[in-house]
């Protein structure tokens, strides 16, 4: 005896089934295809949730959270049918909301470059990206070792987009003295000399970097190779001297 | 001829099914459990209300609505995948299966008894709701109530049917009433986006997303709070909602059908 197969062939379900089953899916495709969506109307940014409510909420799990609370910044400026330029958002706001978000979730990266990436790379308003560029040199105090690439990016976008050198100098020595972990490269270190370089402080960037060689600290023959280089270009040309590639 | 004599009538059939499942539910005592859910909706929204410095009536519904909502479809489902289960292991579908009733009027009976008893858990839950919030937004929210429990009645009977398991078939349900309630937010999300990619894997994911959501009923804009406390909270594409709701309950039932019909016993 052939064994018995679990299932008819198609041609079992009778033809008013199967043409009510694809009316039922016509019919709502259609529905769900005609919808129009939400009226468009911009909201303004509400403030964050207490960190201490979020995570009693997201019951110890606090790492989903945090992401939550950044997803929702992030996909924020997109309501339905607006779509909001960020410099149009309550930075006020969204500072709370990123501090919610590295309060909930220290370790995560996420709101740090939300801070740098999106909200500091508003071009129309100088204000804004400087404002950004304050809190995450305060939220890099907090944790240099770990935040420090955030810091830099804030110290380079200060001199070329914001054409504020003294702040990226400010920056600069903030990374020399906080970032000190054994994962920071040494360039991150060394960042404050070549600026310094740049606006015409030679006598300060060579006797910093005369320092830095004589110290030790820099330890990769071609490292020390280029930055003696540099320290002899800056003792015969007395100006800020371009790499030679 | 035969037909016309000795067997009753269609619709005779499908009541008699229909009348089997309604009293299965009054004899275990259902509808007990169902108010014993609204009391605690209830007494969980009293004790919030006594918390509140103002807008004390607005905030007691915001705790009794979700709650009321939540009961009547996790009741809705349990109950229809037990009940189909229990019929399925004690060998009852299978005996009446045996008999001259087609398949399809067997489901549509079951389906028939199985709205009434989801009409009688959303009343049951909903009418303390009516009680603090009145108007026709409070009217509206209760038939949108009693369709989203229609809808999760029919989707627990096609995974009875086709799953045959009550693990699965509740988290099917589940994931599926999840699935409805942020499908347009996730829809939202992929495609309007700026950081979204523009490469075959983006632009591809947006078009399942978006082909996916409409074959499932947007119960993010269904029985909403907002219509029981703003004036004028009820939008006007609530009728196509409905519809859409009621069109899931038919493409369930027919799924269901389907199914059956090609089961080999």
């Amino acid at each position: 005896m052939g064994s018995i197969r679990a299932e008819r062939p198609w041609r079992s379900v009778p033809a008013g089934t199967a043409a009510f089953t694809a009316l039922c899916v016509a019919a709502l495709i259609a529905l769900r295809a005609a919808e129009t969506g939400s009226a468009a109307d911009a909201r303004g940014l509400p403030p964050p949730p207490d960190s201490d409510v979020v995570t009693v909420l997201s019951g110890g799990d606090t790492a989903g959270a945090g992401y939550a609370l950044t997803l929702y910044l992030q996909a924020f400026d997109n309501q339905p049918g607006v779509s909001l330029p960020f410099a149009s958002l309550d930075y006020g706001r969204v500072e709370a909301w990123l501090s919610t978000a590295l309060a909930v979730d220290p370790a995560s990266q996420y709101p740090m470059l939300m801070a740098t990436h999106l909200y500091g790379q508003v071009l129309t308003r100088p204000d804004k990206q400087r404002r950004m560029a304050e809190y995450v040199y305060a939220r890099f105090l907090e944790d240099p070792d770990r935040r420090w690439p955030w810091l830099a990016h804030m110290a380079i976008m200060a001199k070329h987009r914001l054409g504020d050198p003294r702040l990226a100098i400010r920056y600069a020595d903030a990374l020399r003295d906080h970032a000190n972990g054994a994962s920071v490269p040494a360039w991150v270190r060394q960042m404050h000399i070549f600026l310094r370089e740049d606006v015409g402080e030679i006598d300060s960037a060579r006797a910093l970097l005369g320092g830095l060689l004589d110290s030790g600290a820099v330890t990769d023959p071609q490292e020390f190779a280029f930055l003696s280089q540099r320290l002899k270009a800056m003792g015969s040309v007395g100006n800020s001297s371009p790499v030679t590639k | 001829m035969t037909d016309a004599t000795t067997q009753p009538a269609r619709a005779t059939r499908i009541l008699t099914l229909a009348g089997l499942a309604w009293l299965e539910a009054r004899r275990t005592r259902l509808l007990w459990a169902a108010l014993a859910v609204s009391a605690l909706a209830v007494s969980v929204s009293l004790f919030a209300r006594s918390l509140a410095l103002t807008e004390s009536v607005r905030l007691q519904i915001s705790f009794l609505a979700p709650g009321a909502r939540l009961g009547a479809v996790l009741l809705t489902c349990l109950h229809v995948l037990s009940s189909m289960l229990r019929e399925s292991q004690d060998r009852v579908s299978d005996l009446l299966l045996s008999l001259e009733l087609p398949r399809g009027e067997y489901l549509v009976g079951k389906l028939a008894g199985y709205l009434a008893v989801a009409t009688a858990f959303a009343v049951f839950l909903g009418a303390p709701v009516l009680m603090v919030a009145y108007g026709p937004g409070a009217a509206i929210w209760l038939a949108s109530l009693v369709l989203e429990c229609w809808l999760v009645a029919a989707a627990a009977l096609f995974c009875a049917v086709t799953l045959n398991h009550m693990l699965l078939g509740t988290a099917f349900v589940m994931a599926l009433y999840l699935l409805c309630r942020t499908m347009t937010a996730i829809v939202l999300i992929a495609t309007a986006s700026p950081f979204r990619g523009e490469d075959l894997w983006h632009t591809g994911l947006a078009h399942a997303l978006r082909g996916l959501s409409w074959l499932v009923p947007d119960l993010a804009a269904a029985t909403r709070t907002a219509w029981l406390i703003d004036p004028g909270g009820v939008p006007s594409s609530v009728a196509a909602v409905m519809a859409q709701m009621a069109m899931g309950v038919g493409l369930f039932l027919g799924a269901a059908m389907v199914d059956l019909y090609r089961r080999n016993r």
